[in-house]
């Protein structure tokens, strides 16, 4: 006793505590670990003071600090089940901190809850309340949802009004509830408090948003409601729900365009008006006159230099932007303005807006505008502005460029700009624009020389994915580059070149092998061409000769002879060893011989590259005896072969692609196919075409059909496919096929398209997953009704009996809009009456709209005041509290009836749903 | 579920209240907490106050050397929520006359109480001061 007195005594406060952890400069981590070792064993201690404060305590250095809480929510539970108020919200208060719908306690809170639900005092049940909308999980759920439907009775709106919210909660968790408490939350848009009407529509408005459709017939009641608003809450609430139902019904936006205008034109407070917007944006794109008052308010607001306001404004125009463009294009100026506002979001907006309006006449303009600022702006922002250009400009096979050689100059400057990360990207446009576009090539390979020969972009590692690109562009083109094979065999050499990663090392390295080739035999030809002999050592000697070529790749290469990396290693040794003949220039029949095999290389390296489908692979047809199944050591030989096909415009690449198919098909490969073909060429080309794999479009997964590969077909296709009409007969349709390239406009050059390309990177294929998704809910939510709708009808009768006047008042509305159909359709009836019962969402179809519009415009409030009018009202529901009871127990009846069906698909049992599928549902309001 | 999270962040980024309307881990609030307070700290006061961040939209305001921060789904309206933090704010002011971090710190329950009056599920319940702080200062009358 006397000990546990001293405990007390002694401990240390929350307040101590705070005031130790501030003047704890240094060292907090200690002082923490301090602290949770005090409170864990306060914890202990059988006194319930102070253990309240240690709770306290602990919940303090949770939120501040970060401490672990989840081994104290036993001792949470205990403070919880005390009596006195105080103690009982510190344990509620680390409850709804530390809880959540895992917690094993949980399962000791049930009774506990439910005796505090009930309490009487009514700050004790709004505390459960409070916690039951953080913790509740199913069980919980199920076994409060009764005493959740009677606090919503409550005679106390502060009660009613908690109860109705954390019904949003309740319906997450438990979908069954939505069939006891759907309908008494749709009358609580009629209570006689407006806090609760407020709390109800903000349940509703977070259910509408996650499916709007399912609550389509309730909007006459939301109309009803935001007419007679005076609360900007409500309105921002009611508007919001509407700007998620108009887009569903066309004729509920006619009928809620002109008390929006309305509305827009009379508020003063902005986000009413911002919300108005968004509605508009989002369901009322077609009323013109809506859309250009909101165009107007919406220059009005920008225009004031309120940052917030500017960014609201370009958040809306975006949403404005593929309908309607003009709405952009008349604050253009604005737009880029706020390129340059040095706030981020602000900037980003803009950026988003700008692109959006990019078309083909305004791309040149745009993007020079937007490279200048990405000079100026910092890093990251820069590579936003970098990344949507290249997004922009690449999208649908360069649909909006028609200059590609001012193209090219955009993607050298873009890896050139400082901060600029997006090597890879540029890459990989530079080498498609090359291969697709013939017309641009030249132009191409002088702004690859250009980025191989600035030393500066070697150390930038962000960007050897472009010089990766830059290098393997040049070797397939050196005979276009601007100052010869020399000066970009030096740029390829350069010392700085070993900053680079190994694998683009490789591909430089492949690229000397390639420029030398093409070097030495321009070189020869030079020479005997001019019958001139080949060992006058003066010229072979000079710088730019050959010989000072051989001199500079020996003298660079060597070293990587040594290199770690196996690939970079054995590159360089095969350079080395083309260049050997040429060692000693005076060894005449060893330059001769040199000159021989790199003739040969010359011819396999001077073949064209076209693109390759992504999916070519797929199409080539399956020989009917190939066990691919059966016989899996047949493909040992084919593993370390890469599955891309090669396509060279040469005549003879069909050729030696059968050549490769025949080999692979693991079928003895027939003397016949390879007559007319130089076996070491062909063997060279596939060594080539294994070691360039990566420049290959890559190969997917395979594609169910298999649509023609289209390729340009050059003036030496044309003449080289025509001698060899075997070939074709080789491929069926679904093979690979050339075909004339896509008629190019007249300034436009032609862009090689390959089909089935849409799931290549840069091509963006819009694709509504989410839409698709809701329709398959939707669906779901149907099925679920018309099965429903058998059993529902006596379910429906069984939740109507306790409810008394107010359920009565409803169904007879409910049931006008079908009398007239009575005599032709029993069947409407049913299904009226079911819709009828669940809410009666046509009740107050015969608003006079225009008086209440009237009436909310005198009454309309201050801007920045958004208060809630509080009325207090002696309202007391015996009727309801009295069919409670009832309720409950069939709640719970019901319960073991629908588990079996799927969660979702329950909620469409409050039944307002019932009759959305046929939009005629909401008649007495549209007509 | 509108309102994600209320912070309550001083000058130096230290949290001072914290309230989640969603479960998240000690370590994802930490993580969460930190980026969010690092990216609209740096912000000038001339900027505008919303940030995008992950799949949240915070909308933040100072008041003196408090930053009262607010994260809210991609629905939600920014200028409202910006009131609420004024509302926030006078209600505590009202109740502190004043309100200064240590206020706060050192009556943290009551911060919370008035937080949990406001905002109930990530939705705005109650705007009118009055009505706020009724509850608690029943309780200080009863203590």
């Amino acid at each position: 006793m006397a000990s546990a007195m001293m405990e007390s005594l002694f401990q240390r406060t929350l307040d101590d505590l705070v005031k130790g952890l501030r003047l704890q400069m240094v060292g907090e981590s200690r002082y923490l670990a301090k602290a949770l070792e005090e409170v864990r064993k306060e914890m202990k201690s059988t006194d319930p003071i102070i253990k309240v404060t240690a709770l306290q305590k602990l919940t303090y250095l949770q939120m501040a600090c970060g401490a672990d809480m989840s081994w104290a929510s036993f001792c949470a539970v205990e403070v919880m089940t005390m009596t006195r108020f105080s103690h009982k919200k510190v344990g509620y208060l680390a409850a709804s901190q530390s809880f959540h719908e895992g917690t094993d306690v949980l399962v000791l809170t049930t009774n506990l809850l439910k005796k505090d639900l009930g309490s009487k005092n009514e700050y004790e049940t709004s505390l459960a309340i409070e916690c039951l909308s953080r913790i509740l999980n199913a069980d919980l759920a199920a076994a409060l949802t009764p005493e959740v439907f009677t606090l919503m009775a409550s005679s106390r709106s502060y009660i009613r009004k908690k109860a109705t919210l954390v019904l949003l909660r309740v319906f997450v968790k438990y979908p069954d509830a939505i069939r006891v408490a759907f309908k008494r939350l749709v009358e609580k848009m009629d209570d006689a408090d407006p806090q609760v009407v407020c709390a109800a529509v903000s349940v509703l408005c977070e259910l509408t948003l996650k499916e709007p459709r399912a609550y389509l017939p309730l909007a006459p009641e939301f109309y009803r409601l935001l007419d007679k608003s005076s609360n900007n809450w409500l309105s921002i609430k009611l508007v919001k729900i509407f700007g998620a139902l108009t887009p569903l019904e066309p004729r509920l936006g006619r009928k809620i365009a002109g008390p929006l205008c309305d509305l827009m034109r009379k508020v003063h407070a902005k986000s009413l008006l911002f919300e108005c917007i968004r509605t508009v944006t989002l369901g009322l794109r077609d009323h013109t006159g809506a859309v250009k008052l909101c165009v107007e308010k919406l220059r009005e607001n920008m225009d004031l230099g309120d940052p917030n306001l500017k960014y609201l404004g370009l958040k809306a125009l975006a949403a404005l932007m593929d309908s309607h463009p003009w709405a952009l294009a008349e604050s253009k100026e604005v737009i880029i303005k706020c390129l340059n506002d040095g706030d981020i979001s602000i900037q980003r907006r803009a950026l988003v807006l700008i692109m959006g309006m990019v078309s083909e006449s305004n791309v040149v303009e745009t993007v020079q505008v937007l490279l200048r600022y990405a000079q100026s702006a910092d890093a990251s922002f820069c590579n936003e502005l970098l990344s949507s250009i290249l997004q922009t400009c690449g999208r649908a096979r360069y649909e909006i460029v028609s200059d590609f050689g001012w193209y090219v100059t955009v993607l050298s400057d873009i890896a050139c700009i400082p901060h600029s990360e997006h090597g890879g990207e540029v890459g990989r446009q530079l080498m498609d624009v090359a291969i697709r576009v013939e017309s641009v090539r030249t132009d191409v390979v002088r702004a690859c020389c250009g980025l191989l020969a600035d030393p500066a972009l070697l150390g930038r590692p962000a960007l050897q994915g472009a010089l990766c690109a830059a290098a393997w562009i040049v070797g397939e083109h050196i005979t276009r580059a601007p100052h010869g094979p020399y000066e970009v065999l030096e740029a390829l050499l350069q010392p700085r070149t070993r900053l680079l990663h190994f694998s683009v090392h490789a591909v430089y390295l492949q690229t000397v092998l390639k420029v030398f080739v093409s070097y030495a035999i321009s070189y020869q030809h030079r020479y005997f061409a001019k019958k001139e002999v080949l060992e006058q050592e003066e010229v072979v000697t000079q710088r730019g000769s050959l010989h000072a070529a051989v001199e500079l790749i020996k003298e660079n290469i060597t070293p990587l002879m040594n290199s770690v990396d196996m690939e970079v290693q054995e590159r360089a040794c095969n350079v080395l060893g083309q260049l050997q003949p040429f060692e000693d220039p005076n060894d005449i029949h060893r330059v001769q011989d040199g000159f021989e095999m790199l003739t040969a290389l010359s011819e396999v390296f001077s073949l064209d590259l076209g693109p390759v489908s992504v999916h070519a692979q797929g199409r080539v047809p399956l020989p009917e005896n190939l066990l691919i199944e059966n016989n899996l050591d047949a493909l040992g030989p084919v593993c370390g072969s890469d599955d891309v096909l090669l396509n060279t415009g040469e005549a003879k690449t069909s050729t030696s692609y059968r050549e490769w198919e025949a080999e692979f098909n693991f079928q003895p490969p027939s003397k016949e196919n390879l007559s007319g073909v130089d076996p070491s060429s062909a063997a060279l080309l596939q060594q080539h075409r294994h070691r360039y794999e990566n420049f290959y479009l890559p190969s997917d997964a395979p594609v169910v059909d298999y649509p023609p590969a289209q390729l340009t077909l050059s003036a030496a296709t044309t003449a080289s496919t025509s001698h060899g009409p075997t070939d074709s007969s080789v491929f069926n349709e679904n093979s690979l096929v050339w075909t004339k390239p896509r008629q190019a406009k007249a300034r436009r050059p032609a862009v090689v398209a390959l089909d089935d390309e849409d799931d290549l990177p840069g091509i963006s294929t819009p694709v509504s997953k989410k839409g698709l998704k809701d329709e398959l809910v939707f669906e779901a939510i149907r099925d679920a009704l018309s099965a429903d709708r058998n059993k529902g009808h006596s379910a429906a009768d069984g939740l109507e009996t306790p409810q008394g006047t107010s359920s009565s008042r409803k169904s007879g509305h409910g049931h006008r809009s079908t009398k007239n159909r009575d005599a032709t359709n029993p069947r409407v009836d049913e299904i009226q009456i079911h819709a009828g019962d669940g809410v009666g969402q046509e009740a107050d179809s015969q608003t006079p709209n225009v008086v209440h519009r009237e009436h909310r415009r005198s009454r309309h409030h201050r801007p920045s005041k958004l208060e809630i009018h509080v009325i207090n009202d002696g309202l007391s529901s015996e009727n309801e509290s009295e069919g409670t009871f009832k309720l409950s127990e069939k709640a719970h009846k019901k319960k073991h009836k629908h588990r079996s069906s799927h969660p979702r698909s329950r909620r469409p049992g409050k039944s307002p749903v019932s009759n959305s599928q046929n939009s005629g549902s909401i008649p007495d309001f549209l007509l | 579920m509108t309102i994600r999270f209320v912070l309550l962040v001083n000058k130096q980024g230290q949290t001072r209240l914290a309230q989640y309307y969603e479960y998240l881990t000690i370590e994802e609030r930490r993580a969460l907490e930190g980026e969010i307070v690092r990216k609209c700290l740096a912000r000038p006061d001339n900027q505008c106050s919303f940030v995008e961040h992950r799949n949240y939209k915070v909308i933040y305001r100072r008041y003196a050397s408090l930053f009262f921060l607010v994260g809210v789904d991609g629905e939600e309206n920014e200028l409202a929520i910006l009131e609420f933090i004024h509302c926030v704010v006078e209600t505590m002011d009202r109740y502190f006359g004043n309100v200064c971090e240590l206020d706060i710190m050192f009556h943290l329950e009551k911060a919370h109480f008035m937080l949990e009056e406001m905002v109930m599920n990530g939705c705005v319940v109650e705007t009118n001061k009055q009505n706020i702080l009724h509850p608690i200062q029943l309780m200080d009358k009863t203590t």
